[in-house]
C-alpha cells in the first residue's frame, strides 16, 4: 500500500503532468502528493498563454524548447480533452505583444531580428513579425486600440486556455490512467536507503519508491537542503486582474491581456521581488488597470471582479532546471516557471527521461549544474 | 407583487428603463424602486441565460446586478436618480449580454 | 476631506454608529463609511425617513435606532453615505469608492462593523425569481414602504423567521405557510441552556406571543420539514416539501428564505483576520479580544459581523471598541475605560441570557442528504452539488482548490452565496468537519469597480516597478 514505483512530490501543472507521461510511458504504481496550498499553487495566477515568443533570447536550446512545446499543444490538448471529459479552452489564435510609441515598436523589432538570428544558428525558425498600428487592428478588429498603440509583434504559432482546467484534466487523465493522487498529504522528509529506494515521510505515514520526482515549487528547497543539494531558485511575485464578463471582442491575446472563451478579461503582467508575499497590491492593480485601458479604451467601463497575486519559481538564467541529484541519481529536481506552456514536453520528454527510456538532446541543457561553473 | 402601503406624497424621477422613459418611486434604491413597479426581473443570468430576480436586497447576492449608466451595478446598492438610464438586457441573447 | 483619521468605521449598524458617537463625542476625528444613503445598517434601515406607520409597525427594537442616529448626527464624527469600501489593510489603509470616484484613506485604527447576512442555504429553485431572503422583504418595507401583494410562503429555521411572518400577518399579508426546518422536539443541547434565558422571561413572552399570533392567523405551520423545492417556470409559483412521509405543497407569490443568520466575514478575510469557527452555529467568525482587536493592531471588529449577538449586543460592543480605540489613542486612561466598560458589560451579560437557548434550538443541521445533487450550490457560475462532488472524488481537498476547478465561488457575489455550503458538502463527502476545508480566499477588490476608476485613483506614494518578464534574459 505504502509502496510506489514512482513518487511525485507536487501536484501541480508540472508534477501532474510529468505524473501523467510516466503512466504513458509504462510506469506502474505512480503516486502525487499534493498539500494544495495556495502560496503554492502558481497555475492559480497563471495568464493561460501557451507561448514561445519571446523565450531564449540568450539561450537557443531554451527557445528550441519552448518552440517545441507550443507546437506541440494542439494535439496535446485535444488528446487530453478527448481523455477526460474536461475542456481546457484551447485557442490556437496565435499572440501579440503590443508596443506603444515608435520607440518601443523598434525595439521589439530588433530583439525579433536579434532573436530570429540567435534561432537560425541552431537550426529553429522564429516565426514572429512586427505589425504596424493598421496590421495589429485588423487583427482584433472588434477591439478598438488606444491612441498610443503603434503595433505589436506577433505570430500565429501559438495560443492561450484555462491554466485552472488543464491542472483538473491532467490530475483527471492521471487518474484515470491508474495513478494514485494524494491531495492534502504533506511531505516532511526524503531518506534515501542503502539498497537504492527512497523513503518519503508524509503527514500521513511513509511511503517507499524506487524513483522520486521532486516538483514541489518554493517548497522544494526545504526537502533537498538536508540531501546536501543546493537548489537555485528566487520567487518573483506576478499579480493579475480579472473583469467581469463581456461579449466576446478579443479574440487573439496579448501579453498583458486576454479575454476568455468565457468572457472575462485577465489583465496584467508584473514582475515583483516580493520574497514569498503573495499579496495583491493596489499600486500594481492601478498600473496594470492604467496599462491595459491605454491598449484598449473598451475595458474603461468594465468593473474588476477579482486578482491573484503568485509567486513564480525563477531561475538565474529564466530557463527551466531538470536536474538528477548528483549523490541519488533516482531523485529528479523539476524547478521552472512557465509550466503551462511546457506542459506538453513535460508529459512527452521529461516523463521519458526520468524513467530512462530516452532521453531529447536538449535536456542535458537545463541541468542544475550550469549554474556551478 | 408587491404595494406600496403609504402612497400619499410618494415622490417620483424620471428615468429610462430598457429603452423606455418610466416613472419610478424616489428616494430609494434602484431595485426596490423596479419592485415597486411591478417588475421582479434584474437580468439574464449569463452561465444559464435564465432570468433572475432580487434575492437578498442587501448587496451580499449580486443578483440584481445590472447596467446602471453603461456600468453594472448592484441595482440594491444604487439609490435611483433622475434622468439615470438601466439596462437589464431581458432580452437578449447570451453572445450580447454584458454581466 | 481629510484623508488621515483616527479611525475609520466601516458599517453604520448599531455597532458602527455607536463607536462613531463615542469617539467623537471624545474628540477624535472619525469617519463612518457606509454602502447604504442613510444610517441604520440593516437592522435600522432608513431609520431617518421611517414614516410613524412603519414605525408603529416595527416596534420599539426598531424606534432605539432614532436615538442613535440622532446622538451620532450631534457627534461630530464623519459620514461618507454612498461610499462601498472596496479593500482594507492591516497597516490601515482603506479604499472606497463613491460616486464613481475611488479614494484612499490612512487610519491610524479600523473599526470594521460590516455586520451578518442571512445564511444562505441551497435547495433546488432557490435561484429562481420571487425566492428571496427573509431580510430582503423587511428591508423592502423600511426602505420603500413595500409589502408583498400576494400569497406568500416561508421557509427556513430561526427566529427571524417568525418575527418575519408576524410582521406580515399584522400586515395583513396572506401566508400560504411556514416550513420550519427546526426539528419538531428541541435538541437536548437546549434544554440545557434553558435556565440562564428563563431570567429573561420578558424576552420569551415575546416569542411565545409571536407564535400565538402565528397560530391565530390560521397560517398553516410545519416543522421539522426536509427536501424543500422552489418550483416555477420563469419564476417561482409553488413550494414543495415534506413533513415526515406526507408531501406538502403550497402557492407561494413569492417565497421567502432565512435559515438564521451569519457574519459576513469577507472582509477579515480580505485583511487576513484570523477566523475562529463556531461549532453550534457552523460559522466563521474574526478572532479578537474582548475590545474587539483582531490579530492586527490596527484593526477592530464589532458587531454581529465579529459574531451573531443582536442589534442591541452590536450596539454595546461598538462601545466597548471605541473605548478601548480612545485609550490607545491617549484620551483616557486605562482605569477609566475600564469604570466605564463595566455598566456595558453587565448590559451585554442581561442581553446575552435568552441567546445560548434559542441557538441550540434553531442551531443549523447539514448532512449528506441535506443537499440534493442537481442543486445549484454557486447561483453566479451554475455549480452544481454534484461538480463539487465530483471534484472531491479527484483528490481535491481545499475549498480554493474547488473553486479553480469548477468556478464555485468565482462570480460577482465571491462565494458569499456558496462559500459556506461549499464547505459543507465537501466536509459531507469527505466526512470531515467544515473547518478542516478552509475558507474561499478574498482578495481585492471587495466589490467590483470599474477599471478605469482604479487607473485612475489617486495614491500615496505610489512606487510600481514596471514588469520586465525577460529581465533574466538581457545578457
Amino acid at each position: 500500500m505504502s509502496e510506489a514505483d514512482v513518487i511525485v512530490i507536487g501536484g501541480g501543472v508540472t508534477g501532474a503532468a510529468v505524473g501523467l507521461g510516466l503512466l504513458e510511458e509504462g510506469a506502474e504504481r505512480v503516486v502525487i502528493f499534493d498539500e494544495q496550498l495556495p502560496s503554492q499553487r502558481l497555475s492559480r495566477g497563471n495568464f493561460g498563454l501557451t507561448w514561445f515568443m519571446c523565450k531564449g533570447a540568450n539561450n537557443p536550446i531554451y527557445a528550441q524548447w519552448c518552440r517545441m512545446a507550443t507546437k506541440a499543444w494542439p494535439a496535446f490538448a485535444a488528446q487530453l480533452m478527448e481523455e477526460t471529459g474536461y475542456d481546457i479552452e484551447l485557442e490556437w489564435t496565435g499572440g501579440a505583444v503590443h508596443a506603444f510609441g515608435e520607440e518601443q515598436f523598434r525595439q521589439y523589432a530588433a530583439s525579433v531580428e536579434a532573436i530570429t538570428r540567435s534561432c537560425r544558428e541552431v537550426g529553429l525558425d522564429y516565426p514572429v513579425r512586427m505589425l504596424n498600428r493598421e496590421e495589429f487592428a485588423a487583427l482584433i478588429p472588434e477591439m478598438p486600440l488606444g491612441e498610443e498603440v503603434s503595433g505589436a509583434m506577433y505570430t500565429a504559432e501559438q495560443g492561450h486556455i484555462n491554466p485552472l482546467l488543464l491542472l483538473a484534466a491532467l490530475r483527471s487523465a492521471f487518474q484515470k490512467r491508474g495513478g494514485t493522487y494524494k491531495g492534502a498529504h504533506s511531505v516532511s522528509a526524503i531518506s534515501p536507503k542503502d539498497d537504492g529506494s527512497i523513503a518519503v515521510a508524509t503527514s500521513r505515514g511513509t511511503y517507499h519508491c524506487k524513483k522520486l520526482v521532486v516538483a514541489a515549487g518554493h517548497g522544494s528547497p526545504r526537502l533537498l537542503t538536508p540531501l546536501g543539494q543546493k537548489l537555485p531558485i528566487y520567487p518573483q511575485r506576478g499579480q493579475l486582474m480579472v473583469s467581469e464578463r463581456y461579449q466576446r471582442v478579443l479574440k487573439v491575446p496579448v501579453l498583458c491581456t486576454r479575454q476568455t472563451p468565457d468572457g472575462t478579461f485577465l489583465i496584467g503582467l508584473s514582475t515583483e521581488d516580493a520574497a514569498l508575499s503573495s499579496e495583491v497590491t493596489i499600486d500594481a492593480m492601478k498600473n496594470q488597470a492604467a496599462n491595459a485601458i491605454r491598449l484598449f479604451p473598451l475595458l474603461k467601463k468594465l468593473n474588476w471582479t477579482r486578482s491573484w497575486g503568485a509567486i513564480r519559481v525563477m531561475t538565474p538564467d529564466g530557463a527551466p532546471i531538470y536536474t538528477r541529484l548528483d549523490r541519488f541519481e533516482n531523485i529528479t529536481v523539476l524547478a521552472l516557471h512557465s509550466a503551462v506552456s511546457l506542459t506538453p514536453l513535460h508529459v512527452k520528454m521529461i516523463a521519458p527521461w526520468i524513467l530512462g527510456t530516452n532521453e531529447a538532446p536538449q535536456i542535458s541543457h537545463f541541468s542544475n549544474k550550469r549554474f556551478n561553473v | 407583487m408587491f404595494k406600496q402601503v403609504d402612497t400619499q406624497d410618494l415622490e417620483t424621477v424620471e428615468v429610462v428603463v430598457d429603452g423606455e422613459p418610466r416613472k419610478l418611486q424616489a428616494g430609494i434604491s434602484v431595485m426596490a424602486a423596479l419592485l415597486a413597479d411591478g417588475e421582479l426581473n434584474s437580468r439574464l443570468s449569463p452561465t444559464s441565460g435564465k432570468p433572475c430576480g432580487p434575492h437578498c436586497l442587501m448587496g451580499v447576492c449580486f443578483e440584481c446586478l445590472m447596467e446602471i449608466d453603461g456600468i453594472q451595478r448592484q441595482a440594491c446598492t444604487t439609490e435611483i436618480e433622475k434622468e439615470m438610464v438601466i439596462n437589464r438586457h431581458l432580452s437578449e441573447t447570451g453572445e450580447n449580454s454584458h454581466e | 476631506m481629510s484623508k488621515c483619521y483616527d479611525v475609520v468605521i466601516i458599517g453604520a449598524g448599531p455597532a458602527g454608529i455607536n463607536a462613531g458617537a463615542t469617539l467623537a463625542e471624545m474628540g477624535l476625528q472619525v469617519v463612518l463609511l457606509d454602502e447604504q444613503q442613510s444610517l441604520g445598517g440593516q437592522i435600522y434601515r432608513n431609520i431617518s425617513h421611517a414614516s410613524a406607520e412603519l414605525l408603529a409597525d416595527m416596534g420599539a427594537e426598531y424606534q432605539r435606532g432614532r436615538e442613535l442616529v440622532a446622538r451620532f448626527e450631534q457627534s461630530g464624527a464623519g459620514h461618507e453615505p454612498g461610499a462601498t469600501v472596496w479593500h482594507v489593510e492591516a497597516d490601515g489603509h482603506v479604499y472606497y469608492s463613491k460616486e464613481g470616484t475611488s479614494h484612499q484613506l490612512k487610519a491610524n485604527y479600523v473599526l470594521v462593523a460590516t455586520g451578518a447576512m442571512e445564511r444562505p442555504v441551497p435547495f433546488p429553485g432557490w435561484n429562481l425569481p420571487g425566492v428571496m431572503g427573509a431580510g430582503a422583504v423587511n428591508n423592502l418595507a423600511k426602505e420603500a414602504g413595500l409589502v408583498p401583494d400576494c400569497e406568500v410562503a416561508l421557509v427556513g429555521s430561526g427566529p427571524l423567521l417568525l418575527l418575519e411572518a408576524s410582521l406580515l400577518i399584522k400586515k395583513g399579508v396572506r401566508i400560504s405557510t411556514i416550513l420550519e426546518t427546526t426539528p419538531k422536539l428541541p435538541p437536548l443541547t437546549a434544554v440545557a441552556k434553558l435556565p440562564p434565558a428563563l431570567k429573561r422571561m420578558d424576552f420569551l413572552t415575546k416569542g411565545l406571543k409571536m407564535v400565538s399570533e402565528i397560530k391565530r392567523s390560521g397560517a398553516e405551520h410545519y416543522k421539522g420539514v426536509t427536501k424543500i423545492k422552489a418550483l416555477g417556470k420563469e419564476r417561482v409559483e409553488t413550494v414543495e416539501a415534506y413533513s415526515d412521509s406526507e408531501q406538502l405543497h403550497f402557492p407561494a407569490g413569492l417565497l421567502l428564505t432565512h435559515f438564521g443568520v451569519i457574519p459576513n466575514t469577507h472582509i477579515f478575510r480580505l485583511i487576513g483576520c484570523h477566523l475562529e469557527w463556531n461549532q453550534e452555529q457552523r460559522y466563521w467568525f474574526p478572532k479578537a479580544d474582548q475590545w474587539g482587536r483582531t490579530n492586527f493592531e490596527k484593526i477592530f471588529a464589532a458587531g454581529d459581523g465579529a459574531g451573531v449577538r443582536g442589534a442591541l449586543a452590536a450596539e454595546y460592543r461598538g462601545e466597548l471598541a471605541a473605548l478601548e480605540l480612545a485609550r490607545c489613542l491617549g484620551v483616557i486612561p486605562t482605569y477609566e475605560r475600564d469604570l466605564l466598560a463595566r455598566p456595558i458589560r453587565e448590559a451585554i451579560l442581561h442581553d446575552h441570557h435568552p441567546r445560548p437557548f434559542v441557538d441550540a434550538v434553531y442551531a443549523p443541521l447539514f448532512s449528506k442528504e441535506t443537499l440534493d445533487k442537481d442543486t445549484v450550490l454557486c447561483r453566479c457560475e451554475q455549480v452544481r452539488v454534484q461538480d463539487v462532488r465530483k471534484a472531491v472524488q479527484e483528490g481535491v481537498r481545499d475549498v480554493n482548490e474547488v473553486k479553480i476547478v469548477t468556478r464555485c465561488g468565482m462570480g460577482p457575489c465571491q462565494g458569499r452565496m456558496c462559500g459556506p455550503a461549499l464547505a459543507e458538502v465537501m466536509a459531507a463527502e469527505l466526512s470531515a468537519p467544515p473547518e478542516r476545508m478552509g475558507t474561499l480566499t478574498v482578495r481585492p477588490p471587495l466589490k467590483p469597480i470599474p477599471l478605469e476608476e482604479v487607473a485612475t485613483m489617486e495614491l500615496e506614494g505610489s512606487a510600481a516597478q514596471p514588469a520586465d518578464l525577460f529581465k533574466n534574459q538581457s545578457k
